[in-house]
């Protein structure tokens, strides 16, 4: 009987032990991002936002009773079998609790078929609608679908700006897809004609061509649909060159700080619109702006914010469900409580959407954007 | 009518661009017999030194020469260390993996000093648009165009009229019998590689106040590239110019008229179809015994 209780005691405090152990192994999160490739400056900032999110979780010390988070990287290049082979790695090599992928939308549907009920999937940037809609119960994206940020904005370049024509010019990929069936969804109740669409391959560099087809129509309004930073600067250039239309506009969440510099102020009084924008701001987000240009060295940018939510959000979801490998008990957690960001406060939705509750319509204006409207999401 | 002259214009703009980086690559494959998947890594290396250069205060007329010396110097140091000893007198699919591998590292040797972010060149061009009886043309465009045909026009001369010149159409027919002649192969072959990458250089240089220099420029430009040259006929510079204006002029309607997303396809298209016809290309000439 003695020994027996001795025995129960040894294993008692072993498990104890254990415990204390296990509870110092880091939490693991897989970032797959581009930080190479056309779309390397996203995977910069990206990187530079998730690094200052763990830094300061960890300093705060940790979750999950003191365990720290550690980002292992992995570059997806800005394409789709190279973000596939960026997430098999995470998951069958890595081990990772948790991966945090998505700043473009054909990469990202492509690693989201990987990680359907395998882990539990971030996406912080990529916008196509298509992600979510494949009903992956692990899969939350943090910035607006592409329809949801379409609506306002098409309606504002609709109502707002009014123009009798449109032409359309976009890269050739799922976004962009989405993007032109969402307008001419809208066009279809109002009596802007749209005069012409022209989609390019993502190798094109000389928009010459099409951007003489475009002018030989005459439209009041250049619609330019490009997540690209490097290709949107290239086309703004050329569209200059080519003599401009009286109206400019490029897609919603794609104008960027290096695109508007590479442009060499030809996108000077393009309008976009964003869930993000540094003029203006003020309360919570005028604080964010201000640590993260201090923190990440540079000018904080939507793909900032997006990526410093996600390990923050999946962080405290991690916390609050009290695992890291339950994903069931995080996805719950996510879908049923509201989070607390610097733009306010954000619910996900049943597909795991979360929706912005501001929408900024700017323009560009020297090396930045100003702020021209502010549309309330509903 | 205005839109048909626009694209005819726009295609021989386009076309002229093309030239001056497959004119490098037919050089390097006729002379080396080298496939050189690292052309467009000093395409962008062309443009990259143009910005450094350029954020010394240097106008664009100064820097485009000196940054063609440098990928110049670029080049004579690849071809002392890695092109000399790993490829000349090697099986031709040796300098794919190579060259390819070369590639890489230099794209990712950009990232990691310059970063990914899309720079500019700035040009006294480039922000100047001629207009005409309705036709627009850049004047960064027209001065490419105008760089193109003198820079051909001096190597065609040099080739026919210059010792070294014919020493290089000696070496890329027979270098071993080049040798015997008592032409010095190994500085031939230097030269060769050194003319080949700096005019991928100058066309970085000359093209990125247009496209902004960023890591992958290159890429597109570099497949291209290799269309004309199989299309003119591999070793023709001739050839490279000849096909450079039918690509630049069947992209330009292509896209104009039919359809944008298309377009990477019809360059192999126009190409399976004269290699069907001419299997030495164009203005290609048929394979010679160079033993």
């Amino acid at each position: 009987m003695k020994k027996r209780l001795i025995a129960s005691l040894v294993v008692g405090v072993s498990m104890l032990g254990m415990g204390s152990v296990m509870a110092q192994e880091p939490v693991k999160i897989g970032l797959v991002i581009p930080l190479t490739g056309a779309t390397a400056v996203y995977g910069k900032d990206g990187k530079a936002a998730a690094d200052w999110a763990a830094r300061e979780i960890n300093e705060a010390g940790g979750i999950l009773g003191g365990r720290q988070l550690e980002l292992i990287y992995e570059d997806e290049k800005g394409t789709p079998q190279d973000g596939v082979a960026g997430v098999q790695k995470m998951i069958n090599q890595a081990h990772v609790d948790a991966i945090i992928a998505g700043m473009n939308s054909s990469v990202t549907l492509a690693e989201s078929a990987i990680t359907k009920n395998k882990v539990l999937h971030i996406n912080p940037g990529a916008q196509a609608d298509a992600i979510t809609n494949q009903g992956s119960p692990w899969l939350f994206q943090i910035n607006n679908t592409s329809s949801t940020n379409a609506n306002v904005f098409h309606d504002y370049l609709i109502h707002g700006m009014k123009p009798k024509t449109i032409a359309y010019m976009g890269e050739n990929t799922e976004f962009s897809k989405a993007l032109l069936e969402n307008l001419q969804g809208k066009l279809k109740d109002s009596d802007i004609e749209m005069v012409e669409v022209a989609t390019y391959d993502v190798h094109t560099t000389d928009f010459t061509s099409i951007l003489s087809r475009l002018k030989a129509a005459a439209p009041e309004m250049l619609y330019v649909v490009d997540a690209a930073p490097a290709r949107t600067a290239q086309i703004w250039k050329q569209v200059r060159q080519m003599g401009g239309f009286p109206m400019e506009v490029q897609s919603a969440g794609t104008v960027f700080g290096p695109s508007i510099t590479a442009s060499e102020g030809a996108m000077e009084g393009v309008i976009s619109g964003d869930i993000f924008i540094t003029d203006g701001s003020e309360g919570e987000m005028l604080d964010f702006i201000e640590k993260a240009r201090k923190e990440t060295g540079g000018e904080p940018n939507k793909v900032t914010m997006v990526v410093y939510e996600a390990v923050h959000i999946l962080a405290e979801a991690m916390d609050k469900a009290g695992t890291s490998t339950d994903y069931q008990k995080i996805s719950d957690t996510m879908r049923s409580e509201t989070w607390s960001t610097p733009r306010g406060n954000l619910r996900f939705d049943e597909k795991g959407r979360a929706i912005a509750p501001y929408f900024y319509i700017q323009e560009v204006k020297g090396d930045g954007v100003t702020l021209r409207e502010v549309f309330e999401v509903q | 009518m205005e839109l048909l002259f626009q694209t005819v214009m726009n295609g021989l703009v386009l076309g002229s661009g093309y030239a001056l980086v497959a004119v490098g690559l037919t050089l390097i494959f006729g002379t080396l017999h080298i496939v050189n998947f690292a052309h467009g890594a000093f395409f962008a290396l062309g443009a990259y030194v143009s910005v450094q250069l350029q954020s010394f205060g240097l106008p664009y007329l100064v820097v485009l020469p000196l940054a063609v010396v440098v990928v110049a110097i670029i080049g004579v140091l690849i071809e002392v260390l890695v092109v000399r000893t790993a490829l000349y007198d090697r099986p031709e699919h040796g300098s794919i993996i190579v060259t390819f591998a070369l590639s890489q590292a230099v794209v990712a040797g950009l990232v990691l000093l310059v970063g990914p972010d899309p720079l500019p060149v700035r040009s006294m061009f480039s922000q100047i648009s001629l207009s005409a009886f309705g036709l627009f043309l850049s004047a960064q465009r027209l001065f490419i165009v105008v760089i193109t045909l003198l820079v051909l026009g001096i190597f065609g001369w040099w080739l026919k009229r210059s010792v070294r010149g014919q020493q290089l159409l000696a070496v890329s027919q027979n270098p071993r019998g080049a040798y015997y002649s008592g032409i010095n192969v190994p500085m031939i072959r230097m030269l060769s590689f050194l003319l080949g990458v700096s005019a991928a250089g100058l066309a970085g240089g000359l093209l990125a106040p247009i496209i902004s220099a960023s890591p992958t420029m290159g890429d597109a430009y570099v497949i291209v590239a290799f269309t004309v040259v199989i299309l003119g006929g591999l070793g023709s510079i001739s050839g490279a110019l000849v096909g450079a204006l039918i690509i630049g002029l069947a992209n330009a309607f292509f896209e104009t008229y039919v359809s944008v997303s298309w377009t990477p396809a019809l360059g192999w298209i126009l190409v399976i179809f004269v290699l069907l016809l001419r299997p030495e290309g164009l203005m290609g000439q048929k394979d010679l015994n160079r033993h």
